[in-house]
């Protein structure tokens, strides 16, 4: 739900710059890309589940006083230690379901849905 | 209480808890019984094994952390050090349980190492904690300790008869969020112990709790059951893990299971709260919640002493 909002108010206050929706064509305007987050909060991933758009970036914040990581499958992304206030980001360019944990406490998971 | 044996098998009784001032108790097990006995009584007694504890316990140091809970780790490690260097008597070696450092970086290896060198024990073994390793590979922390293992992070060695078996847990975790060791391991620690007769006196160290103690929490090894079925023949075993920054122990058998206190923060009990993160105390209180652990080992009879002492 929070993607889907953050795609549609992305594209209003663009003005002339075209925000392209052709996945099979590939052509993206570099500066129109979404931006999504993932807040780790009291030990988990909020949300837990998100979608997005292929090519689009996520962006993952720790607000808890606990070192998390974010570790998705293997070879396609993983952060460092992330300590309270740091940040990770990652940009999707396939689609896919991409399930991720924290790899310190790996009862965390939660899935990115890449459209 | 009347002088006697710390050792002497037939002192039995309710166990009595009792306080020494603010360095603690020493528990003697004898044959699944545990006895308290005067720290100072054990400390004065002359003469090799009985009254030198054997090694010290110490964990989860976190250098690198510096939030509310304790912005000053790298001087509560100081003061846990200065500590253990005043103890009566000194221990041999040295057992880190893990989370050396806060965030896997170099500059927080080389301060950890810096301070650690100020004790005046010299040998020290090391397993990581999954702090340790949060890069994956864990290449920092082999690059520094992984010689003892090969970098596999498992290894064992022999010292005064007490054979000590390093093994690692945070590598591969399972999906219930436990620890590990992996089938790999698991085959390395049943043929370390073949042949070793039952009467050797066994110390086991890893990070994550080698019992289920809080699985919501992840504090527990998945696969530690395997690892225990090939322990349980020998007639003292010493389970010595951290994590958890406080202590918990159990005694099942021949085999005593203790986690021990960090020095840098302490944690929640299990399930209070929502998750194992750093408890902030007041200022007063946090050095009674942070210290080391030192553990003797007796041949004769076979027993295990376990002392936890705390900074304050």
């Amino acid at each position: 739900m929070f993607a889907t909002t953050l795609r549609h108010a992305f594209a209003v206050p663009l003005g002339a710059a075209m925000l392209m929706t052709a996945p099979a064509s590939g052509l993206f305007a570099a500066h129109a890309q979404a931006m999504s987050t993932v807040l780790i909060k009291d030990f988990a991933f909020s949300p837990a589940a998100l979608t997005i758009k292929a090519g689009a970036t996520v962006t993952w914040k720790n607000t808890d006083d606990e070192t998390h990581t974010v570790v998705g499958p293997p070879g396609v992304f993983r952060s460092s230690g992330l300590d309270q206030g740091d940040t990770y980001k990652f940009k999707f360019d396939r689609p896919g379901v991409y399930a991720y944990i924290c790899s310190m406490h790996p009862h965390m998971k939660a899935t990115i849905v890449v459209q | 209480m009347p002088p006697a044996s710390p050792f002497d098998p037939s002192r039995r009784g309710a166990l009595k808890c009792l306080a020494f001032g603010g360095v603690g108790t020493l528990f003697v097990l004898s044959a699944g019984v545990l006895t308290p006995v005067d720290l100072a009584l054990a400390a004065s007694r002359e003469g090799g094994a009985h009254g030198i504890p054997l090694f010290l316990q110490i964990s989860d140091t976190h250098i690198g952390f510096d939030k509310p809970a304790n912005p000053d780790v790298a001087g509560t490690l100081g003061r846990t050090i200065e500590l253990v260097n005043a103890m009566p008597a000194r221990p041999a070696l040295t057992i880190h349980t893990g989370d050396i450092t806060h965030l896997s970086k170099a500059d927080e290896f080389d301060t950890a190492a810096q301070l650690l060198s100020g004790l005046n024990i010299t040998e020290m073994h090391t397993v990581p904690g999954e702090h340790d390793v949060t890069d994956g590979p864990g290449a920092e922390y082999f690059a520094r300790f992984g010689k003892a293992s090969a970098n596999k992070g498992y290894y064992s060695f022999d010292h005064a008869g007490v054979h000590f078996i390093a093994m690692i847990n945070v590598m591969n975790f399972k999906p219930n969020g436990l620890g590990a060791f992996g089938d790999e391991q698991l085959a390395w620690l049943a043929n370390d112990l073949k042949g070793r007769s039952a009467s050797t006196p066994i110390v086991v160290f890893a990070h994550m709790p080698m019992w289920t103690i809080f699985e919501p929490w992840g504090w527990g090894t998945g696969d530690a059951d395997q690892a225990m079925s090939h322990l349980r023949r020998f007639g003292s075993v010493t389970v010595l893990n951290g994590h958890i920054h406080q202590i918990v122990q159990k005694v099942e058998g021949s085999i005593t299971f203790h986690t021990a206190r960090s020095t840098a923060y302490p944690q929640a009990v299990a399930g209070v709260g929502p998750g194992p993160g750093p408890l902030k105390v007041p200022a007063d209180q946090l050095p009674r919640m942070l210290g080391v652990s030192s553990v003797k080992i007796a041949r004769h009879p076979l027993m295990t002493g376990i002392t936890d002492t705390t900074l304050a």
